[in-house]
């Protein structure tokens, strides 16, 4: 690497500027970036309070000299580009020469470095931003870092840190991420003495995946590969029945950064199609190369998004990718006559015209349909608040001044849009959010069994491999999802094993809704008190209930309405969302100028 | 092109069964139809999802000329059922209209080209054996019932068939029971093998099966695809992928009560248990003691209900509560007269089985009692 350069103003201001650290997370996902682009074959870091108290990353990368390591925490210093046309073509992870200032000033920082050719190592000490002592020490070849008490100064942002397991969680998410991005560098995270992540760098994408979600899930993925010349698309997708409610669980890696890409993601929901139950979504650790001009990945402040100059072409490379490895697996009918996509020699890619293709799709799946339920959003490291946690707490608020008028009890006419249930209460009106009603039904039911649990014990029961954060809240939630009816035990490692489950729930797919409910709980962190068990109870209700978009008998429509004219809050869900809108006889009179 | 004419009867009857292979769910429109062809001296008709059912059926007709077309199951079904006259002609031109004429009325139907229609592939070097009727009809009702719903574990949504030369072992489980039936037959393979099929296509061939027929049921079997003959009908399907729950070690092994009780008294005892069990989970205690079973249902909205039936006890006195409906799953797939309920630990699992019979089993998790 070579040696730092204070970048010019005027490329200082045509990169996007923005806050780097918002929690523990980000100075993971900044300081191993940072190792991995000093060329390091091994990575160890340790946590300790989730990251609150210390996070240390040590590296046997390329380290650095005294004047380097001095220069590091000022702003704008990197080694990574140095004109202003590299940045069109980015291959590191940094490139802004931001992160380690920004970390710094909000932390005590250690950086003890020494560069392979030297005798001698730098020790800096930095406290919020200004080095306090400098010295020479003895130290292996590579890098250390460690930040202690993250946010001690800023008493303000220290307040927005979650619990000691929420944090820990995201750490190892990402770092999970970025040892699927570079399967080749052998990465360990310990949390408090414990090894929670070990990946041997043995550059094996199945092993990595294995390591991360369990080794039954990494049974269960597929090879993908694909190179065009100027593309290559390779990695893991899952068999169609190995899939999960959210989209946390698909990893794309483009030119080895981890990101999140909506074009990709909507590329792969096409590739499985139909072979997909709705409201699921594949997983997927697939790396993505293509020539860096194409690849924009200075659009957002941290870096987690990128930008395709050939979007559609990218999204149909994709596609096909997976196609042909589901086709090749067996598990979709082969397709002879499909067009094969290559660039010509300007770089574009020929074959049928992308976005007819695109449109022509679109008549049959929304791509965009699951971006509309906000619940499903990942939790961005560095966005704001998580999103679920948002819809409790405004739930109190917004079910004030909602009041279900009628007396009359509400009759079900028939479904409407495989979503609502047109109703009559006297002479109104109702439309009803099944969604939602369903939600209310079963939280009542799990509610009124809290003394008299009704569980169903299980022929097979449910082995569960959990990610890290997963695992802490399941630890958490053991004893309340108990009292729920979910029997929980530790299997030994990651595993946990389920004995039962809420009899009343014995219809539905109950695995897959304690799935996604630890998922759901995984991503807006832990939290304490009788909160957490309301929010349990939401949680829970919302993943058992059926869901907008299915089709459901007269029978069924007529026992969920039943059950709710028997519920004692029908109007409003357990989230606190409106289940009923009335359409008065009155309103209609008017319409009708009567 | 098509010019074929038939009986009104037996084209309805074919009609109807094989629409049952509409899904209505596919993608491309040529799917949801029912594709007819006109071979030498027959009619063809086909409808499949591609997926878990292919339904085939074949009729005798009078072929004026050879030829394909497609049209939309439900109007085909309600042209073909809602006409009086006893003989019915089809005749397809090239814009793949259908001319449907029966006495004086006459329709012309909107289809597809044959062309784009897709079926199944072949099955090329198939296992085949013969069941009657009667036995596979016997074996299915058994258990097609245990298969789960939830679509989100796909391979529990069918049943897994052990084939091997001796005879067949099919066991099915949404994972709260789990139900498993032998059956004795000669199957021409020397190693044994296995098949999960879909519940779906189990229920069609189930549909079309005669309970006390002793005609034969031809199975082909193959690594992907399964199909099976009966009468003039073929139901094919796609296997199930994946491998399916070592469910050996759930069977349990030993018990140290067992309750013998007749079998209609039983059921009939927990239906009227379920008008209050309904409440609450389906939920029923069972207890015995001094030759009696006593089932009881309690529900905090509704009371309580019991009632006492007379039993073999032996063993330990049992007390372990079930999900009712389970039960009653069970007892009705069963002709004997006498069950025998195998129960150990209130929260281990108890076995349900004919008395003096081991070629059925149902093994049924309880709930808490509490
Ligand atoms: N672990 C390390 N080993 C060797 N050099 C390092 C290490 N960490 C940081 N550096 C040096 O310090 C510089 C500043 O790091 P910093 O993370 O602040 O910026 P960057 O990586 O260039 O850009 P970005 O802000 O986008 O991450 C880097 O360019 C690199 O030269
Ligand atoms: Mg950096």
């Amino acid at each position: 690497m070579g040696s730092i350069q204070i970048l010019s103003e005027q490329m200082a201001n045509r990169i996007a500027a923005g806050e780097v650290v918002e929690r523990p997370a980000s100075v993971v996902k900044e300081l191993v970036e940072n190792s991995l682009d000093a060329g390091a074959s091994r990575v160890e870091v340790t946590l300790e309070a989730g990251g609150r108290r210390l996070i240390r990353v040590v590296d046997d990368g390329c380290g650095m000299d005294a004047e380097d390591a001095a220069l590091s925490v000022q702003r704008f210093a990197t080694s990574k580009i140095a004109h202003p046309d590299d940045l069109a073509r980015i291959e590191t992870m940094g490139f802004r020469g931001e992160a380690l200032p920004s970390i710094a000033s909000v932390s005590q920082m250690r950086i003890t470095t020494r560069p392979h050719d030297a005798v001698e190592g730098t020790m800096l000490t930095i406290e919020g931003g200004e080095i306090t002592e400098a010295r020479t020490t003895g130290c292996p070849p590579g890098t250390t870092i460690e930040v202690a008490n993250l946010f001690f100064n800023t008493p303000a942002r220290r307040k927005f840190l979650r619990t000691t397991a929420t944090e820990r969680g995201h750490c190892t998410d990402w770092i999970g991420w970025l040892a699927l991005a570079r399967p080749d560098v052998a990465m360990k995270v310990a949390h408090d003495g414990t090894v929670l992540l070990a990946c041997p760098g043995r550059g094996d994408l199945r092993n990595t995946v294995a390591e991360i979600y369990g080794s039954n899930v990494a049974r269960q993925m597929l090879p993908v590969e694909m190179d065009t010349g100027a593309v290559r698309i390779t990695g893991l997708v899952s068999r169609p029945e190995l899939t999960r409610s959210s989209r946390k669980h698909q990893v794309f890696i483009v030119n080895g950064r981890y990101v999140r890409s909506m074009a990709l993601g909507h590329a792969l929901a096409e590739a499985y199609g139909i072979l997909l139950p709705s409201g699921k979504h594949p997983l997927c650790v697939l790396h993505v190369e293509a020539p860096p001009e194409l690849v924009d990945p200075n659009v957002h402040p941290t870096k987690i998004e990128v930008r395709f100059s050939n979007q559609a072409e990218m999204h149909n490379l994709t596609q096909q990718a997976v196609e042909e490895a589901l086709e090749r697996a067996g598990i979709r009918p082969q397709r002879p006559t499909r067009p094969k996509m290559a660039p010509d020699a300007a770089g574009r890619w020929e074959g049928p015209d992308a976005a007819t293709q695109m449109r022509a799709r679109r008549l049959r799946v929304n791509p965009f349909a699951d971006a509309v339920d906000d619940r499903d959003v990942g939790v961005e490291v560095h966005g704001e608040e998580p999103v679920v946690d948002a819809v409790f707490r405004d739930a109190g608020s917004r079910a004030e001044g909602l009041e279900f008028v009628t007396e009359d009890r509400l009759e079900a006419l028939g479904q409407l849009a495989a979503t609502y249930i047109v109703c009559r209460a006297g002479e109104d009106l109702l439309v009803v959010d099944q969604h939602r009603a369903a939600e209310r039904v079963i939280a009542d039911r799990l509610a009124g069994q809290r003394g008299q649990v009704r569980r169903q014990m299980l022929v097979l029961p449910i082995t569960l491999e959990l990610t890290d954060a997963e695992r802490a809240v399941v630890e958490q939630y053991r004893e309340q999802l108990d009292q729920l009816g979910f029997q929980i035990e530790p299997f030994g490692g990651a595993d946990f094993i389920v004995r039962s489950v809420p009899a009343s729930l014995t219809g539905g797919a109950v695995e897959d809704a304690l799935r996604a409910i630890v998922e759901d709980l995984a991503e807006s962190g832990t939290s304490e008190g009788p909160e957490a068990s309301e929010k349990l109870l939401a949680t829970v209700a919302c993943h058992a209930a059926i869901k907008a978009g299915q089709a459901l008998t007269d029978r069924e429509v007529h026992e969920l309405i039943e059950a709710l004219n028997a519920s004692p809050t029908p109007a409003v869900c357990p989230h606190g969302d409106p289940i009923i809108v009335t359409i008065p006889r009155g309103d209609l009179d008017r319409k009708f100028r009567r | 092109m098509l010019n074929v004419s038939c009986t009104q009867t037996e084209l309805y009857e074919a009609v109807q069964t094989v629409s049952h292979g509409v899904s209505g769910r596919s993608t491309q429109p040529v799917q949801n139809n029912i594709y007819l062809e006109s071979t030498a001296d027959q009619l063809r008709l086909v409808a499949t999802d591609l997926e878990f059912i292919s339904l085939e059926a074949v009729i005798n007709a009078s072929v004026v000329d050879q030829g394909a077309v497609t049209v939309p199951a439900r109007l085909l079904t309600d042209v073909v059922g809602s006409v009086g006259a006893s003989e019915i002609s089809l005749r397809a031109n090239d814009n793949s209209m259908l001319t449907v004429e029966a006495g004086r009325s006459s329709f012309l139907i909107r289809g597809m080209s044959a062309a784009d229609f897709e079926m199944l592939p072949p099955m090329e070097d198939a296992l085949e054996f013969e069941l009657t009727q009667r036995d596979l009809h016997s074996i299915l009702s058994q258990i097609v019932f245990a298969t789960s719903r939830d679509e989100t574990r796909p391979i529990l949504t069918g049943a897994l068939f052990n084939i091997s030369p001796g005879g067949l072992e099919v066991v099915a489980t949404d994972t709260y029971r789990l139900a498993l039936r032998r059956m004795t037959a000669e199957i021409p393979i020397d190693e044994p093998t296995s098949a999960i099929i879909s519940e779906r296509a189990l229920n069609e061939i189930l549909r079309i099966l005669e309970p006390e027929s002793e005609e034969p049921v031809r199975v082909s079997l193959t690594d992907s695809q399964v199909s099976c003959v009966v009468g003039n009908v073929t139901v094919g399907s796609r296997l199930i992928e994946g491998q399916f729950p070592n469910y050996e070690k759930v069977l349990p092994d030993s018990s140290d009560r067992r309750v013998t009780v007749d079998r209609e008294g039983l059921t009939d005892s927990l239906r009227r248990m379920l008008i209050v069990a309904r409440e609450d989970a389906n939920r029923i205690v069972l207890r015995g003691s001094d030759g009696e079973l006593t089932i009881t249902a309690d529900s905090q909205d509704v009371g309580h209900a019991e009632e006492q039936i007379p039993a073999t006890l032996e063993g330990e006195e049992p007390e372990i509560a079930f999900n009712a409906r389970y039960l009653l799953d069970a007892l009705q797939a069963i002709t004997q007269e006498q069950v025998v309920l195998e129960l150990s630990q209130p929260l281990a699992p108890g076995t349900l089985k004919p008395l003096d019979s081991d070629d059925y089993l149902y093994v049924i998790m309880p709930m808490q009692i509490m």
